[in-house]
């Protein structure tokens, strides 16, 4: 039985969250964001990006700042952070994704869809859609690669590259609805390329560091700002991609609920 | 030879993405994989405490930790991970859960069409196992992430027991208020993050005295709810008894044993560590201590009056985990004893009863408890293991539980805690009412439930961890050494011992 | 050989005969001769142990953690106790090989009589309250499991056992956590300095929960519900050492409390009225009251094992008073009673549950005239009852004589009416269950019924032997219970084989006897010199010769609703107040739990609310007191 919340009804509700909100806003605005905790750590009149000696820095931001590019060889900060530096919670995201997307999966196979009255309800797409997705989504795809390629010299890497692929399957099925990639392969990409993620962690186990997901090829390979540089990460950030991307799309599929 | 903690993670996550693979090409052996996945995080987790025992530390009256790195960079620029004395023995235990339960699973009669519930089992049990050992805050929030989404699903599996239907309502309670729970923490994440700039747990104790005391106070609060949401404390635990009542049994087993037990592990580590003693006064433990007392005797109360023996089960859980914090709280060599031997005792008969609870199948979703009537009768190796277990539950000699209430109530008469014993009593009172109840009802009646033959990866699984739980609870000295080392580690991070309110 | 009595040995035999009960109970006859052969083994050490005055001397001690070890030992006045439970068990076992063959291979029955056994004789071999709580939840446990035959009340009795178990052991947890408070370690020596150096508070609060820890296992009021519950509702045979031997427990238990850790001495110093203490006041009138309420509650049944259950409460009631008065009459009175209590207790439940296992019936208004076909049960069950109704000829007599005498010598004469109305009470209500079991008219049905068989039998004749020798030379056990307080400090009155002396008389146990058989000789004399009568058949008297038209099966003799003029008198002043009151408590409770089912009704909305408003408390409590801002 539903019945319309009145205003009055909700008052209790909305008091509590603006109270909440409120103290909330308040811790926040207490807190100086950004600025250095100890004073000895930054020389006066510091500049991000300026070379310093990091020797007696412990904040771990100022020394991403300061330090980056060389310990990684990745010319974007955010990428080094991501992939190297915090690399292990990214592996950690990454399984999330798996898991959401597998877990989806796995509940919607007991759930019986009547996909005859779903398929007689499909409107087929306009001419526009149609056509136009076949012109556009190659871009798309190539695009995405591109983003998750150069994650470590623009902005961008895996999770966003393989959004794009996975939005521009997207495009593809609602221009082709009977149409559809094969659940095996995109199962096999989603872990071929989790099973790489994790390889790749284990060859630093392996090098000289012997640490999980180390990156001692960072200045081995090329010089910052090339395209083959920075080590493993750009690696890590194409198996990324491919994840994600194959991940999504597969998210898409099972959504569409075409039954396989 | 000491494996490198890591290996605890990278395992299941390796087998964690072979398994879709395997299934592709059967499906029957994909369910194996985690399995094996157990199995070698067994093995790590067992040396790795080994290690923490044998090895002498380097200076008297210091515990060993076995530490590891990632990404190449020494914390706190790195992430790592940190096996303490408690965390490898409560990794050692939820790892010995899992595997409890997906060994039981071989001879599972759901259907499940593929390795889902073993490979979900298995993400839960990382997920827990990187909570209790991680070094870095952040990285904490990403394994309850982990652990958050394989319960949804775990919940929300069908019990196979004339409920053909996914558990909607057990499920869905708990992804929207787990939601909350991280949002609340992440919340509190942000915070201690501008107000310290650093993730690393260690690092960010060193610089806690720097951080404003409404900034603290704060975080604190949505610490304690966002955690207290997560380890079942009362009255955040709404979505508990939802999850419990409606799902098989594995999925309350991984609940109750691992996935709860990390969030009280995380709790603790958080607010003792950091935000303690960022205030004044004793306040927090305080606050966790009496939030203890209230859910174990909010929780014996409503298993006494439950007429499900699933919600009664995980009632019961829902008081060890407040009686199991209270422990922690009260601190001091007879808290932890206490605390430590009550999770003992806990992890190894939980599972039991659930199993053998599963085991006993019914038309309606909700087991009735006349299941058990005359149990003893007809089924009577189900009946003495589960006597066995629900009586080591209880604390009867001999029972690790035992000494975990004995040491407890030294504890709060060391401290003079009346009213903490008062109600210590209150919960055991409830406590054994309710289990008595159910004893009555297994011995021999005039009129019998129908047997129940349990499957033989049950009864062998039954039979080793109340044979366990016997030796451990007639020889508790076997565990005096991880204990003492426990002991050592509390001592350090909680200062004070909570005081009369 | 003097390695053989040790305290190794005894609780290792205890142990294994516990273990290989359980083992064996689905073999019919194996599990009950093991058990009682394992019995009697312990009986043998234990009585050896006593009679050739070698008690262990060293205490064994088991280390559990670094730092946490328990000890065990036998000392007098454990010793006391413990043969109460040892040397009765083998009995009892004897007693109960033939009527549990068919019922033993459903229930593990052997293994936790056993199992109870150990944790009783291990409760007296404690030296510390730890291993005291550890034994004590092995005793209460294994016992409650015995509860429940077919009958339907069991379930209630279950329950209500339970509860009031738990109640005795959170005392015992409350115990220890008082003690540990104190800083004092947990063994006996540890809590007697506890409570010399406490506070008042402190010992206070130390004598009331341990009289109700111990007392609620003792059954005193108003903690004795559970025990006419308990007993009715166990397997017969085990009944007899429920009541006859685990009781005493919580006697020595209570014992242990008022004069071993708290002592006189101290007691004296809260008050006293005339030559009492004050506390030792309160506590005689306890049982006062006990055994008068326990006693008329008796009066009333008509369930023959619940009429001996009240018997049993209000036989501790008279224990009670003894421990009260305390001083050398007093104590050596109580400690008497106990051996008394235990040996006609335990012939009594064996006689009546020998007639129960012969007829199938429980209720007294359908026996009957037992006598005529079960003449050597009755005979022992009789001796039985002389001495719980304190008549010469037994030994009963000498323990009530030496309560009364402490009574009277420490000037709390006003007792003495009470335990008078009681003494009376268990004259009636000892005449009801002889009555109504075994005299009167014979049913037709139960005329084939045959005499108890001979394992049954010979336990029963035992103890009847030992309650007719002892009242010959009362000194005999006096030899026991003055070790006993010697142990605890007290000097037990002056004794010889066959006197005992109080302050006041002397109780001599050969002329006592000599008299009664003087007048039984007399009595015999007249009976066959006077005048025969003739012999006429009951069923003549009760129809005044007429010859009734149907079936001559129909029960003359007066046997329901025994004493309902007293009844209609005395039930609105001793009604079934404490238990109702008891039930009040716990249905309080129990709503007090179904508000949990409230809070838990599956609105995930609702336990949003929850979260918030914790959120609002929490941060309340941190504002006011953390100094949040």
């Amino acid at each position: 039985m539903m019945e319309r919340t009145t205003f009055h009804r909700s008052l209790p509700a909305i008091a509590l969250a603006l109270l909440f909100a409120a103290t909330l806003f308040v811790a926040f605005v207490e807190v100086d964001f950004g600025e250095p905790r100890i004073e000895e750590e930054l020389p006066v009149n510091y500049q991000p990006g300026e070379e310093i000696d990091t020797e007696n820095i412990t904040t771990p931001g100022l020394r991403y700042l300061a330090n980056s590019s060389e310990e990684t060889g990745s010319a974007n900060l955010v990428t080094a952070v991501v992939v190297n530096y915090r690399g292990f919670d990214t592996l950690g995201e990454v399984t999330i994704l798996f898991l959401a997307a597998t877990g989806v999966g796995a509940l919607l196979s007991f759930i019986k869809d009547d996909d005859e009255k779903k398929k007689k309800k499909i409107l087929p797409p306009s001419l526009i859609l149609n056509k136009g997705a076949r012109l556009v989504l190659p871009l798309i795809i190539l695009f995405g690669v591109y983003v998750f390629l150069h994650g470590h010299l623009s902005p961008g890497g895996g999770f966003q590259g393989g959004v794009i692929i996975a939005s521009g399957m997207l495009l593809f099925y609602i221009a082709e609805p009977t149409k559809g990639a094969s659940h095996k392969v995109i199962s096999i990409i989603e872990s071929t390329a989790g099973l790489a993620f994790i390889g790749l962690g284990i060859v630093g186990l392996m090098t000289a560091s012997k640490i999980f997901l180390a990156n001692d090829f960072a200045g081995d390979w090329g010089e910052v700002g090339m395209l083959v540089s920075a080590g493993l990460l750009p690696l890590i950030y194409i198996a990324i991609g491919f994840k994600v991307g194959s991940e999504m799309t597969g998210l898409v599929e099972k959504m569409r609920g075409d039954g396989s | 030879m000491t494996p490198d903690p890591v290996l605890l993670i990278v395992i299941p996550l390796l087998a964690a993405f072979l398994t879709p693979l395997v299934a592709l090409g059967s499906k029957k052996f994909a369910r194996y994989v985690p399995l094996i996945g157990v199995l070698a995080m067994g093995v790590v987790s067992l040396l790795l405490l080994k290690d923490l025992i044998e090895v002498q530390p380097r200076t008297y009256g210091a515990y060993n930790t076995i530490e590891s790195t990632t990404g190449g960079f020494q914390p706190p620029f790195g992430i790592s991970l940190i096996v303490t004395p408690l965390g490898g023995l409560i990794t050692f235990g939820m790892i010995m859960v899992a595997l409890y339960v997906l060994v039981t699973s071989i001879q599972k009669k759901e259907d499940d069409k593929g390795p889902w519930f073993e490979m979900m089992a298995m993400m839960a049990t990382a997920g827990a196992v990187g909570m209790v050992i991680t070094g870095d805050l952040f990285n904490m929030f990403v394994f309850l992430e982990i652990t958050s989404i394989s319960g949804t699903i775990l919940a929300a599996l069908p019990r196979g027991n004339g409920e053909k239907g996914l558990n909607w309502k057990g499920a869905a309670g708990y992804a929207v208020i787990s939601a909350l729970a991280s949002f609340l923490i992440l919340a509190a994440i942000a915070l201690l993050y501008g107000a310290t700039s650093t993730l690393n747990i260690a690092q960010m104790a060193e610089r806690v005295g720097s951080i404003d005391t409404f900034v603290a106070g704060t975080a604190l609060l949505l610490m304690i709810i966002g955690f207290g949401i997560e380890a079942e404390i009362f009255p955040l635990n709404g979505w508990a008894p939802e999850v419990y009542r409606g799902s098989r049994w594995g999925t309350s087993t991984i609940f109750s044993g691992i996935i709860g037990k990390a969030g009280l592990i995380a709790m603790l580590k958080v607010v003792t560590v950091i935000l303690a003693p960022a205030l004044e006064g004793n306040i927090a433990m305080d606050i966790l201590l009496w939030g203890g007392v209230i859910t174990f005797i909010v929780g014996e109360a409503a298993a006494f009056t439950s007429k499900d023996l699933y919600r009664l089960w995980g009632f019961s859980s829902i008081g060890m985990f407040g009686l199991i914090l209270a422990a922690f709280s009260l601190g001091g060599e007879n808290g932890i004893y206490a605390a430590v031997l009550i999770m003992i005792g806990h992890l190894i008969s939980k599972p039991v009863l659930f199993s053998l609870t599963g085991a006993m199948r019914h038309k309606d979703r909700d087991l009735p408890l006349s299941v058990l009537d005359g149990l003893m009768g007809k089924s009577r190796v189900t009946a003495f293991l589960f006597i066995g277990a629900a009586l080591m539950l209880l604390g009867m000699p001999p029972s690790p539980i035992f000494w975990g209430k004995y040491f407890l109530f030294s504890g709060a008469g060391g401290e003079s805690n009346w009213l903490l014993v008062g109600l210590l009593i209150v919960g055991t009172l409830l406590e054994a009412g309710y289990i008595g109840k159910l004893l009555w009802r297994v011995l021999p009646k005039k009129e019998e439930a129908k047997a129940f033959k349990l499957p033989i990866t049950t009864t062998v699984m039954a039979l080793i961890a109340v044979a366990l739980g016997v030796l451990l609870g007639a020889v508790p000295g076997l565990l005096q050494d991880i204990i003492d080392l426990v002991v050592l580690e509390f001592g350090g991070a909680i200062i004070i011992l909570a005081g009369v309110i | 050989m003097s390695d053989l009595f040790s305290v190794e040995i005894l609780l290792g035999i205890l142990v294994i005969g516990t273990g290989l009960s359980f083992l064996t109970y689905r073999m019919k006859w194996i599990s009950g001769i093991v058990a009682f052969l394992s019995g009697l083994l312990g009986a043998i050490v234990v009585i050896a142990m006593g009679v050739m005055d070698k008690l262990p001397e060293e205490f064994m001690e088991i280390e559990f953690f670094d730092g946490l070890q328990i000890s065990l030992g036998i000392t007098w006045f454990s010793y006391l106790f413990m043969a109460c439970l040892v040397v009765l068990a083998p009995l009892v076992l004897l007693y109960s090989l033939e009527p549990m063959r068919e019922k033993a291979t459903k229930t593990p029955f052997y293994g936790l009589f056993m199992l109870s056994l150990l944790g009783g004789a291990g409760v007296t071999m404690a030296r510390d309250l730890l291993s005291m709580f550890i034994f004590w939840e092995l005793m209460t446990w294994s016992a409650l499991l015995l509860i429940g035959n077919d009958r339907r009340p069991a379930g209630r009795a279950f329950k209500i056992y339970l509860g009031f178990g738990m109640l005795s052991a959170g005392g015992i947890l409350t115990l220890i956590a008082l003690v540990s408070s104190s800083g004092y370690g947990m063994d006996f020596a540890g809590v007697t300095a506890s409570v010399l150096d406490g506070s008042d508070g402190y010992r206070i609060a130390f004598l009331v929960i341990g009289l109700i820890a111990f007392g609620t296992k003792a059954a005193i009021i108003p903690f004795h519900i559970w025990a006419p519950e308990a007993y009715t509702y166990t397997p017969d045979s085990f009944t007899a050492f429920f009541s006859g031997g685990l009781s005493k427990t919580g006697i020595y238990g209570v014992f242990l409390v008022v004069d071993v850790f708290i002592g006189m001495g101290i007691l004296a110093t809260y008050g006293s009225w005339n030559d009492l203490t004050g506390i030792g006041m309160i506590i005689a009138i306890f049982g006062a009251l006990t055994a008068l309420i326990g006693g008329m509650l008796a009066m009333f049944q008509d369930d023959a094992k619940k009429l001996l259950a009240y018997s049993s409460v209000s036989q501790i009631g008279y224990i009670f008073v003894g421990i009260g008065i305390g001083g050398s009459v007093g104590t050596a009175g109580a400690l008497y009673h106990v051996l008394n209590h235990t040996m006609f207790k335990a012939v009594l439940f064996m006689g009546i549950g020998a007639v129960i296992y012969r007829t199938g019936e429980h209720k007294l208004s359908r026996m009957g005239g037992m006598i005529h076909v079960m003449p050597a049960t009755f005979w022992m069950f009789l001796v039985g009852i002389f001495a719980a109704a304190a008549i010469p000829i037994t030994s009963g007599l000498a323990s009530k004589w030496l309560i009364y005498e402490g009574a009277l010598e420490k000037g709390v004469g006003m007792i003495v009416p009470i335990l008078f109305l009681a003494s009376v009470s268990a004259f009636l209500y000892s005449f009801r269950i002889l009555q109504g079991g075994f005299m009167g008219q014979l049913r037709d049905e139960f005329k084939d019924v045959k005499e108890a068989p001979l394992t049954m039998m010979i336990p029963m004749a035992i103890i009847m032997i030992a309650l007719i020798v002892f009242a010959f030379i009362p000194g005999a056990p006096m030899e026991l219970i003055s070790r006993a307080m010697g142990d605890i400090g007290m000097e037990a009155p002056k004794y010889s084989v066959i006197e005992l002396g109080s302050g006041v008389g002397t109780y001599s146990g050969l002329v006592v006897m000599i008299a009664t058989g003087i007048g039984f000789v007399i009595a015999c004399i007249m009976f066959f010199a006077g005048p025969r009568g003739r012999h006429i058949s009951l069923r003549d008297t009760f129809t005044a010769g007429e010859e009734p038209m149907d079936k001559m099966d129909r029960k003359f003799h007066y046997a329901f609703h025994f004493y309902a003029p007293y009844e209609r008198v005395l039930k609105p002043y001793f009604g079934n107040y404490i238990k109702k009151g008891w039930g009040k408590v716990y249905r309080g409770a129990a709503q007090v739990a179904r508000l949990t089912r409230t809070i838990f009704n599956g609105d995930v909305t609702g336990y949003l609310w929850l979260i918030f408003v914790s959120m609002i408390i929490v941060g309340v409590i941190l504002w006011q007191y953390g100094g949040w801002f």
